[in-house]
């Protein structure tokens, strides 16, 4: 039957009203007309379409209250005929009124608004091309905004007073925490690549999350450490504590923007990342948001640990996470730059917009402590994965990388919505990210999202924290000295004493050949240093550098022993060998590998072949057959 | 109060102190630390002091008290004092004085503050032996021949006695100091040097009379020796580092005191009198005919009844001059140096033989005050023509440091700077004999070697003084105590193995304060890319953290400017 078969919409109004409603339908709606309704069926269409004949459809869409009409602007501006419910409660606030019904929602009068969608709420696609002749436009979905941030927020609460023994309800004002993060994440950004360098940062190779002690090197390293610090829980039942964010964002971070690979347990610095070292972080912030949109190293969904399943059954029916960021991702594009949001805003907004995303296809296979009971398809836990989802990458991964300044309170209590949940009674909060209340897209982030297409704040301040001295001595005298600071300088100079470091050729040789450059360090120094770095230190500077590229490597090459000195000088000086090696002391010769099939062949021509070394020569347990001998073709 | 972001000083946990000369209040945060602190290196911007056991004992012996000493700390310490070092300075500081040695008639009496520090030295290894009768729980006598001994004993121990037994009075010596010089110029003590004597002296109290003096090269140290023996007016044994510095105590004692010819003897290789005044050379004294032998000369000491003793370059006394001064500890004794820095580590031997430091202030500070020259270093890199870089890579390690430093290229820079600056009066200063003895030629100037006659050197020196000269060229004896006040430019064309000593005391030979003003300069030329760079690079470690500018300049970079 045709009237349950309308996914691909009502062609035309005749349709609608023949295939997709009963006489009884249709005689409650005939009723609005003011006409006498005939009885049989198709009478009662007739007097349907008649009454949206022609200018008739204008007279009755003016008779539509404003709601109505923007119900009705809604779906003939867009881009489906289906009337999107949850998308217009979220923009509007309400449901337009469709009439009375009765208690099972079936039934009752219809309004006028039903004269224009049939079904499931379904616009007939003539009827709405008619309708877009004279309905405008509905109104834009725009986001609230707030120019100045509340400096508390008030909690509800829900709790048993033993005392009085009786439930009490109210509100509690919470100190609301503000994180500005647009410089501290450039900050951070070089921080966390120190600490890379200096070997400190081990990830499971298999999940690429970081052990606990380097989110403990690495939250040592962050400004003001992360969000939430740590409180020693009363008892294990009682732990409140969030736990890392940003420590824990930025080793997955770094390696979805590649600026990192996995060497064993260790994340050592890619080409790329040595370059961010040595630029401005906006760049290698907007290009790490970007590359983190598009990994699929890591699902943000996995960091809400109480949902279970997703491993599991669960796991087929995770949408694209690429698709989820890039919702959010659009949506903060509409967001007005250095204003705040409250998150609860921003998801009905995103709920208002057109590109709503959804967690699970089918949120049944996803469960807080068990499966039957506890599933997320029953009612009442709509939207909360989607939710916790965008305040996750929100809070953990835009904010870590300087897109928003995050306002957030304790997660525990801040949100209520999951205690109706079954299996919810024994935890503290849904998800550690619940606290995150308002945000503000930064400048960093306008740029990073592409709504500006430069980026010109001030830039970052780097404290002039170090005095770097005529004796090739690093004093840090400033009282801001950052562990990444310190490591920087632990690369590059010896460590003296507390707070003295001395610059010396073999450390920084050491450093080159690790990859840095000494125009790094140097940049490094000058920009921390409160006066122009002294002679004797640009002097030893330039000599390292100079020296650092006085010998190349230029590959391997195979040493080749002759049977005396005559023989090598023959080989070295023959016009068909010379070419291909080099003579090494009195008997040996030096092929270049890349040479060593040419060498071969005009050794050959000479009379005489390359034989494999007699005696291998053993080394700490791993024999090299490196060295090789000359022999005459014919003994050969 | 100022805010702990503005205070001065940082403390380390490693007892060393951080001056950062910006801060706003860091003079008064020097005048607190400096009296119980080492100044360990003055570079630009920020100066390391350390706190040492000597340090610290030095302070409590002109008085200071371990708590003024923390006080000073925390009220100058940017962030507060590491637990370990407050708890350091107030347990040595509380050793000093636990123990007195005193005069007891003609015996000693070596008294602990305790039963426990009693026991202590007792049972110590070092001191212990020369404890030899207990007196009382907490006394002992001792013989007044290992007074010395103990004394150094003691400061092994950790326990440095405070020496109150006195000194024998010498015979005495008719000196003044005159108010205008034999040469007739004014002549007048400045204040610091007063200041450093008076210290020496306590007024002849027994809590005076040994001591150091630390100052700068250039500075009038043996100005400061004078003002000593005006104080004490007894007979003085000099004992000085070579016969050129005997020469010029000589003429110093002449021109600015009362000593006639006939009151100044000289005890040296060339003859060998005594006098009220006499003065020697340690080497004389630490001579012997054969390595089993006794050191015949140190006889010298007993051979009069001296009331003062001085020690010219304290920081080289030899070994066997130490082992006589411990037996000496009845006399006065002054120590005279630039540096308190010995390369034998032998800093507690001059603390417990010659006494505590009195007195010290930074060269900067002089150099402000214009009594001593500016100076500024350049480190002039000369580039080695192709077969000389192939004569250094093929020479043995041990030879390429001499291939490097008789680079012939150095001669055109030499020549380049000599044009540079034509009214410089100049030192050419090297450390191998045939290259200095090539410049010499080369340039026309006279070479004063270790081989050139004592009185063939005074007549150099007293030309350049006089101006006939405009150059002289010097092999290592210019080291040390030449008084050439007019030689402005000193160009070091090869140095010691990084020896940080010799490189100051180079210096020292151009820092006298110029009648004229006019600054000082020092090239030190040193082959590039050469091991000789690394050794470059360790002595001029010494003038950067004694604040000296440093610069180090491509030879070619030079050239092209001028």
């Amino acid at each position: 039957m045709r009237r349950y078969d309308a996914d691909g919409g009502i062609p035309t109004l005749d349709v609608a009203v023949s295939e997709f409603m009963n006489a009884e339908d249709l005689k409650r709606l005939g009723a609005l007309t003011g006409h006498k309704l005939p009885t049989r069926k198709a009478d009662l269409a007739q007097v349907i379409i008649c009454h949206l004949e022609g200018e008739r459809i204008r007279t009755v869409w003016q008779t539509l209250d404003e709601i109505q009409r923007a119900a009705v602007a809604e779906v003939v501006y867009s881009r489906s005929t289906q009337f999107p419910a949850d998308r217009f409660r979220a923009k509007y606030g309400q449901d337009p009124n469709w009439g009375s019904a009765d208690k099972y929602g079936y039934g009752g009068n219809p309004s006028a608004l039903c004269f224009f969608f049939y079904g499931n709420r379904i616009m007939p696609d003539d009827l709405k091309a008619r309708l877009k002749t004279f309905v405008p436009p509905p109104a834009e979905n725009k986001v609230q905004s707030l120019e100045q941030l509340p400096t508390v927020y008030d909690q509800p609460f829900e709790r048993w007073n033993s005392k009085k023994k009786k439930q009490e309800h109210g509100s509690e004002p919470i100190q609301i925490a503000v994180r500005e993060s647009e410089r501290s994440a450039q900050r951070e950004l070089f921080s966390v690549l120190r600490l890379v360098d200096a070997g400190k940062v081990t990830v499971s190779d298999k999940t690429g999350k970081a052990s606990s002690a380097t989110i403990e090197a690495i939250t040592a390293v962050l400004d003001s450490g992360d969000y939430y610090p740590f409180v020693q829980p009363q008892n294990k039942w009682h732990d409140k504590n969030a736990g890392p964010m940003r420590a824990f964002a930025w080793p997955l971070l770094i390696q979805a923007g590649g600026l990192v690979q996995l060497s064993g347990s260790k994340l050592q610095l890619t080409r790329a990342g040595r370059k961010a070292l040595a630029e401005p972080a906006v760049q290698t912030l907007k290009t790490l948001w970007k590359k983190w949109t598009d990994t699929t190293l890591f699902d943000e969904l996995s960091r809400i640990e109480c949902v279970k399943g997703q491993t599991g059954k669960g796991k087929h029916g995770l949408t694209a996470v690429s698709s989820r960021r890039e919702a959010i991702s659009k949506v903060l594009t509409n967001c007005p730059v250095g204003r705040w949001i409250s998150t609860a805003e921003l998801l009905r907004f995103l709920r208002a917009a057109e590109n709503d995303f959804a967690v699970s296809r089918n949120p049944w296979n996803l469960y807080i402590c068990d499966l039957q009971y506890g599933s997320l398809g029953y009612a009442g836990a709509e939207g909360i994965l989607e939710e916790r989802y965008m305040l996750c990458l929100l809070f953990e991964y835009a904010a870590t990388l300087g897109l928003i300044d995050a306002a957030f309170i304790p997660p525990a209590g801040a949100r209520r919505d999951y205690c109706d949940l079954w299996g919810t009674d024994e935890l503290p909060f849904f998800s550690r990210y619940d606290g995150l209340m308002f945000f503000r897209v930064t400048a960093l982030g306008a740029y990073s999202l592409g709504v500006t297409q430069s980026y010109k704040s001030a830039p970052v301040e780097v404290k002039q924290v170090l005095r770097v001295l005529p004796n090739l001595e690093i004093a840090a005298i400033g009282t801001d000295l950052e562990l990444g600071d310190r490591l920087a300088l632990d690369a590059c100079a010896v460590h003296t004493s507390d707070l003295i470091w001395r610059l010396e050729a073999r450390r920084l040789l050491e450093a080159t050949e690790g990859g840095s450059s000494v125009e790094e360090v140097r940049e490094f120094l000058a920009a921390r240093n409160g006066a122009p770095l002294p002679d004797t230190v640009t002097r030893l500077f330039e000599d390292v550098g100079n020296r650092s590229a006085q010998v190349q490597d230029r590959g391997f090459a195979r040493l080749i022993e002759c049977a005396d000195a005559a023989l090598a000088a023959l080989i070295a000086h023959d016009t068909r060998t010379r070419k291909h090696c080099l003579r090494a002391g009195e008997c040996h010769l030096v092929v270049p590998a890349g040479s060593e099939t040419a060498f071969r062949r005009g050794l050959r021509e000479v009379g005489y072949l390359v034989a494999p070394a007699s005696a291998q020569v053993a080394n700490g347990g791993q024999a090299t057959a490196a060295k090789k001998t000359i022999r005459p073709l014919a003994e050969a | 109060m100022a805010a702990a972001a503005n205070k001065a000083l940082i403390v380390q946990s490693d007892c060393s102190v951080l001056l950062e000369l910006g801060a706003p209040h860091a003079d008064d945060a020097r005048a607190a630390l400096a009296p119980f602190a080492e100044l360990v290196k003055s570079p630009e911007h920020v100066h390391t002091y350390r706190l040492t056991p000597l340090s610290i004992w030095n302070a409590r012996s002109t008085g200071l008290a371990a708590e003024q000493m923390v006080k000073a700390l925390r009220e100058h310490a940017r962030y507060p004092i590491p637990s370990n070092v407050e708890q350091e300075i107030l347990q040595l500081a509380a050793r000093y004085g636990r123990v007195v040695i005193a005069r007891d008639g003609n015996i000693l009496r070596c008294s602990c503050q305790d039963h426990i520090t009693a026991e202590r030295i007792a049972r110590d290894k070092g001191a212990g032996q020369y404890l030899t009768d207990r007196i009382s729980p907490t006394e002992f006598r001792v013989a007044p021949d290992a007074r010395g001994v103990l004394k150094q004993a003691l400061v092994a121990a950790g326990y440095p006695a405070e020496d109150l037994a006195g000194y024998l009075p010498g015979e005495h010596l008719n000196l003044e100091l005159r108010a205008n010089s034999l040469s007739g110029k004014p002549f007048q003590v400045r204040d610091y040097q007063r200041q450093a004597a008076e210290a020496f002296h306590l007024a002849g109290s027994e809590r005076g009379g040994s001591g150091v003096i630390v100052l700068p090269c250039g500075a009038g140290k043996t100005i400061v020796g004078l003002a000593a023996m005006d104080l004490v007016k007894q007979t003085t044994l000099v004992l000085a580092t070579t016969l050129t510095s005997v020469k010029q105590w000589r003429r110093e004692l002449l021109d600015k005191t009362s000593l006639r010819q006939e009151d100044i003897a000289e005890y040296t290789g060339e003859r060998k009198n005594t006098g009220p005044v006499t003065l020697t050379t340690y080497q004389i004294l630490t001579w012997r005919g054969d390595r089993a032998a006794e050191f015949p000369h140190l006889e010298l000491f007993r051979a009069r009844s001296w009331g003062l003793i001085i020690y010219d370059e304290v920081h080289l006394l030899p070994a066997p001059v130490f082992r006589a001064t411990a037996d000496l500890q009845a006399r006065r004794r002054l120590g005279l140096t630039a540096t308190l820095v010995r390369e034998d580590g032998r800093e507690s031997d001059v603390f417990a033989l010659i006494g505590p430091k009195r007195f010290d202030v930074p060269w900067k500070d002089l150099e402000r005050q214009a009594w001593i020259a500016t100076a500024s270093c350049i480190e002039l890199r000369v580039p080695m023509s192709a077969e000389r870089r192939m004569e250094y890579a093929l020479a043995e390690r041990r030879s390429q440091f001499r291939v490097a430093a008789e680079n012939p290229a150095k001669m055109i820079h030499l020549r380049e700077l000599l044009a540079r600056y034509p009214d410089a009066r100049v030192l050419v200063i090297g450390a191998y004999i045939d290259q200095v003895e090539t410049i010499a030629t080369e340039i026309g100037a006279p070479l004063v070697a270790g081989k050139t006659p004592e009185i063939e050197r005074e007549r150099i020196y007293e030309r350049f003084r006089k101006g006939e000269l405009r150059c002289i060229v010097l092999s290592k004896v210019g080291n040390f105590a030449i008084d050439l006040p007019d030689a402005d430019l000193l160009i070091q064309v090869s140095g010691a193995f990084g020896s940080r000593q010799e490189e100051a005391q180079r210096l020292g030979r151009v820092l006298r304060p110029k009648y004229d003003g006019r600054a000082a300069r020092f090239f030190t030329l040193v082959s590039r890319d050469t091991r000789e760079e690394e050794f470059a690079h360790h002595r001029k470690l010494f003038l950067t953290e004694q604040g000296y500018s440093y610069q180090v300049r491509l030879a070619e970079e030079l050239s092209k400017a001028r």
